[in-house]
């Protein structure tokens, strides 16, 4: 070998050294917690971030979801997936699935998972004996056989595009571990000790140790049937979001937030944003699939009342003397300058909604023209809906004429606008509104109290306008339960605002039975409901927030996609 | 004396269920539920609320609520043959349908406050005496250290303040003890946090260790640098209270007959000072020690939540916010107990410390 051979060896050799020093792995990632610590680690009772971000982990789903739409997916990305279906189909008249599952998938003390734990799993919810609050499913489900390891039939009450859906909230328990603990007694699920330490599990990683308001813990899965990189995750618990992020920038943990919640507050994106650029840290930015708005109060708060009665008869609610009017509405709709909202609530990190749902969600109508601010447009209307300036005084409230519908003539357009106190997005978009409608001579008693109280308020239909926000809504579009008298049932229904409108029934039933489930045909209907709804403005649409993950340089390979900060899990190095 | 204490002791069980009725009724009387905060999400139907509500008995009458936890519901109703199913019930307050669905309720499994069952924890979903157990010794751990620490400083502070008053040490002592009594601690720990945790970056934000990925905490000694900042915080207050009675009776104590004769007898200002005047100056401090008490598991709530310490204070507040009842209660019941023990321990320390103290 002459000179030039061994050199171009040694370079050879070196270069092979570099490379496998860059391709490193391991190391433990440690994220921060605000919610306390988790509530349970059974799949089937979670039901807060904190508990999810671990069974994400832990246990195997149906099927994966596709992280760029968000919608199911046959067989795998074959990294970070947990989903065990490689296949399904659905029966011509829609009432039967069949699932084809992959069957080189092992619970982590070797037992194969198999279609009898989905089935176990999913009979134990249907026993109605556990405190699952993951009962949607039973809307639609009938029944489930596994007919063997591999092969699962999921039969359906009615022809519902949602059953897809519903199949896959909530993780699949080891049937051949938990059955002989609870000797037949589904009730006895929920004492398990297995959920505060689920021992046999089927993820990336296995569970390491609950340390009581420290932190939780998992650990890489050996036996799993990928390689996994990451030695752990750890989720540290913080007091507050404040902690979180200094201890974030000081290095003492790897991310912002669980795995489940982006948590860098819109005050300061725009630093995290800057520090970014300067390479102190990553980020990655997506608008959030929730949404902040105000409720309408449509019926008679003095007598609340649900919308059918024991025959499934519409019931007569009476109107809301001011919102019944859906001048009233429209002309409020025109009455506030969202980007005030937005900047004065959301630092100018948000993005205003025309209609139910955010850009985030497939069925979402982006062609839709969001209301615009227009005073004088939203005092002319109000004209028309007999409630006039009867003294010249914008400083004072406008009062109703004999031509209000439901007002009694004279009375001063003055509504309760109420939020939950601590929440300081929503606060500050109140107290914007407030400003903006006294500006036009409405007066709004603004007033923020309690959660709790609040949702007594909300449930009981006890209100004239109520600000919340809707979050996690990226599952489907149909939202049945929120717009149709089926979920306007006081002291528990989503329709609180008492919102009816027969088209927007007839489509969202339509939209659930569709044959096939097509969805872009799907997404027709619900484009045409997304207009209905726009138009009639039973909710006051304000805006979507942009949420943001932050990420430490030492986490490598980081492959984050909206609403999902860890969508490789089982790639990711992390450096010391 | 036994026969005091026990006459003490008795005298604190109305005390006690009072204790119990009104903190119960308070709870109560909260509106909104943790069915309602846990579970409002327009994919949780209102049957599954409902159905959870029923699970947790949280739509009972109150007398009922209020029994169940004071003396349990084996006895409301009961399972006597043995299969399972309730067959017996305590009529008056309950049916065994109560809700006249055909089928019997399950027959009841807790024992009651009074029997050394809590319950389970709404949100935790385990048993209340597990997370106390779990909790007691980091709350423990802060508390003794605050109390050793005031104790440490602020019995010399007071007395050095005594025998130098109107002087520079006394002057600045004086104003220090206002300062640190009237700061709110949570505010001081957390500028103390921005300062040394942020600014300085030399103690950590927060939390009482890191835990391995096993769970495992390093040893005590290897985590004390969790430690001093929030026992500063809440040692302040105690310091400041210690040092102003200590200060108060050593001057009383310094102008006794007895110290001008060891003076008199040419006894060097340290051994009159320390040996002699401030044996008989710890009186009252010793019956602060009931008070402190107190103070400790009131103090703990703001602190630990503060410093993201895993004690029984940040339970408290945490379970408070999640209306989970059962934990709420105990740590109620836990920290009257204590309060109660506490004065009793302050009052017989002050007969056993000052022989002119006699029980009557």
């Amino acid at each position: 070998m002459n000179k030039t051979c061994r050199v171009l060896l040694l370079v050879v050799v070196l270069g092979l050294f570099v490379v496998s020093a860059s391709a490193q792995t391991g190391g433990i990632l440690i994220g921060t917690n605000f919610g306390g610590d988790p509530t349970t680690i059974n799949p089937l009772l979670t039901n807060n971030t904190v508990d999810l971000s671990l069974t994400e982990f832990l246990f195997p789903n149906i099927y994966n979801i596709d992280p760029v739409t968000r919608a199911p997916m046959k067989g795998g990305r074959n990294d970070q997936d947990n989903g065990l279906a490689l296949d399904w189909s659905l029966s011509d008249d829609g009432l039967v699935y069949t699932f084809t599952l992959r069957d080189d998938v092992t619970w982590n003390d070797g037992t194969p998972v198999s279609a009898h734990d989905y089935k176990f799993t999913f009979d134990a919810l249907a026993s109605g004996e556990t405190s699952s609050p993951r009962g949607s499913v039973l809307q639609s489900v009938e029944s489930v056989e596994a007919v063997d390891d591999t092969t699962l039939v999921v039969n359906l009450k009615l022809a519902s595009c949602r059953a897809l859906d519903e199949l896959n909230d909530f993780g699949i328990l080891p049937k051949h571990h938990i059955e002989p603990l609870i000797a037949g007694d589904f009730a006895e699920i929920d004492n398990l000790e297995y959920n505060k330490n689920p021992s046999v599990t089927s993820g990336v990683f296995n569970f390491g140790a609950l340390v009581a308001d420290e932190q939780t813990s998992m650990i890489r899965n050996e036996n799993h049937w990928m390689e996994v990189s990451p030695e752990g995750y750890i989720l540290r618990n913080v007091p507050d979001q404040l902690v979180g992020i200094e201890q974030f920038l000081a290095g003492e943990v790897n991310s912002v937030g669980t795995a489940g919640s982006a948590s860098v507050p819109a005050v300061r994106m725009q630093e995290f944003r800057d520090r970014a650029e300067a390479g102190e840290f990553q980020v990655y930015e997506y608008v959030d699939d929730g949404l902040t708005f105000v409720g309408f109060n449509l019926a008679d708060r003095t007598n609340p009342l649900n919308g059918l009665d024991e025959d499934g008869n519409p019931v007569d609610q009476g109107n809301h003397h001011f919102f019944g009017d859906i001048r009233v509405r429209q002309a409020l709709a025109q009455a506030v300058n969202y980007a005030d909202i937005i900047e004065g609530a959301a630092e100018g990190e948000g993005i205003q909604v025309n209609s139910f749902g955010t850009p985030a969600l497939w069925g979402y109508d982006d062609s839709i023209e969001p209301w615009e601010y227009n005073p004088d447009a939203a005092l002319a209307m109000l004209a028309e809906a007999g409630f006039v300036d009867h003294d010249d005084d914008p400083g004072t409230p406008l009062v109703a004429t004999e031509d209000a519908l439901y007002a009694e003539a004279g009375t001063e357009f003055a509504f309760e606008l109420l939020t939950n106190s601590g929440n300081l997005v929503r606060e500050a978009a109140g107290t914007v509104i407030q400003d903006q409608l006294g500006q036009i001579g409405i007066a709004v008693d603004f007033q923020t109290i309690e959660f709790g109280p609040l949702v007594t308020f909300l449930l009981g239909q006890d209100f004239d306008a109520i600000m919340i926000g809707f979050t996690n809504l990226a599952q489907d579009t149909d939202a049945r339960n929120v717009f149709t008298p089926v979920g306007d049932t006081v002291g528990g229904g989503f329709n609180f605002v008492s919102y009816r409108n027969d088209r927007v029934t007839e489509l969202y039933d339509q939209a659930l039975s569709l044959p096939g489930c097509d969805l872009s045909e799907r997404q027709a209907l619900y484009h045409e409901i997304s207009q209905i709804l726009h138009n009639e403005v039973p909710w006051w649409w304000l805006f979507a927030p942009f949420s943001m993950y932050a990420e430490s340089n030492a986490v490598q390979n980081w492959m984050p996609y909206a609403e999902t900060r860890y969508a490789n899990m089982a790639n990711l190095a992390i450096s010391p | 004396m036994i026969k005091y204490i026990f006459r003490r002791l008795i005298q604190s069980i109305p005390t006690f269920f009072g204790i119990t009725l009104l903190s119960y009724l308070l709870l109560w009387l909260a509106p909104g539920s943790v069915v309602e905060r846990l579970y409002l999400a327009p994919n949780i139907k209102a049957e599954t609320r409902a159905r959870l509500a029923a699970q947790l008995g949280i739509n009972d009458p109150f007398h009922i609520q209020y029994l169940r936890w004071l003396a349990g519901d084996d006895w409301l109703r009961w399972d006597s043959d043995g299969d399972g199913i309730a067959d017996q019930s305590f009529t008056l307050l309950a049916k065994l349908d109560e809700d006249g669905d055909g089928v019997p309720e399950p027959p009841g499994d807790n024992y009651g406050i009074l029997r050394g069952d809590f319950g389970r924890s709404f949100v935790k979903k385990q048993p209340v005496m597990d997370v106390f157990l779990a909790n007691l010794p980091a709350t423990l751990e802060l508390g003794v250290a605050a109390v050793l620490t005031s104790l440490v400083i602020g019995i010399p502070v007071g007395v050095l303040s005594a025998v130098t008053r109107g002087r520079a040490f006394d002057n600045v002592s004086r104003v220090m003890a206002v300062i640190f009594d009237a700061i709110p601690n949570f505010w001081l720990g957390y500028i103390l946090l921005y300062v040394f945790g942020v600014l300085l970056d030399i103690v950590p934000l927060g939390g009482r260790c890191v835990p391995n990925l096993y769970g495992v905490c390093p040893p005590f000694f290897e985590r004390l640098i969790y430690l001093p900042l929030p026992t500063f915080v809440f040692a302040a207050g105690f310091v400041a209270l210690f040092s102003r009675y200590v200060r108060t009776s050593t001057l009383e104590v310094l102008n006794q007959d007895y110290i001008r004769t060891a003076r008199a007898k040419g006894l060097s200002p340290q051994v009159v000072n320390f040996r002699h005047a401030m044996r008989n100056a710890m009186i009252p401090v010793a019956t602060l020690l009931g008070p402190i008490i107190t103070n400790v598991w009131a103090g703990a709530i703001i602190i630990e939540s503060v410093f993201a310490w895993p004690g029984l204070g940040r339970i408290a507040y945490t379970s408070a916010i999640q209306q989970d009842y059962p934990v709420v209660m105990g740590i109620v019941i836990f920290a009257s107990i204590g309060t109660i023990l506490g004065f009793l321990l302050s009052d017989i320390l002050y007969v056993l410390i000052d022989p002119r103290i006699r029980i009557h």
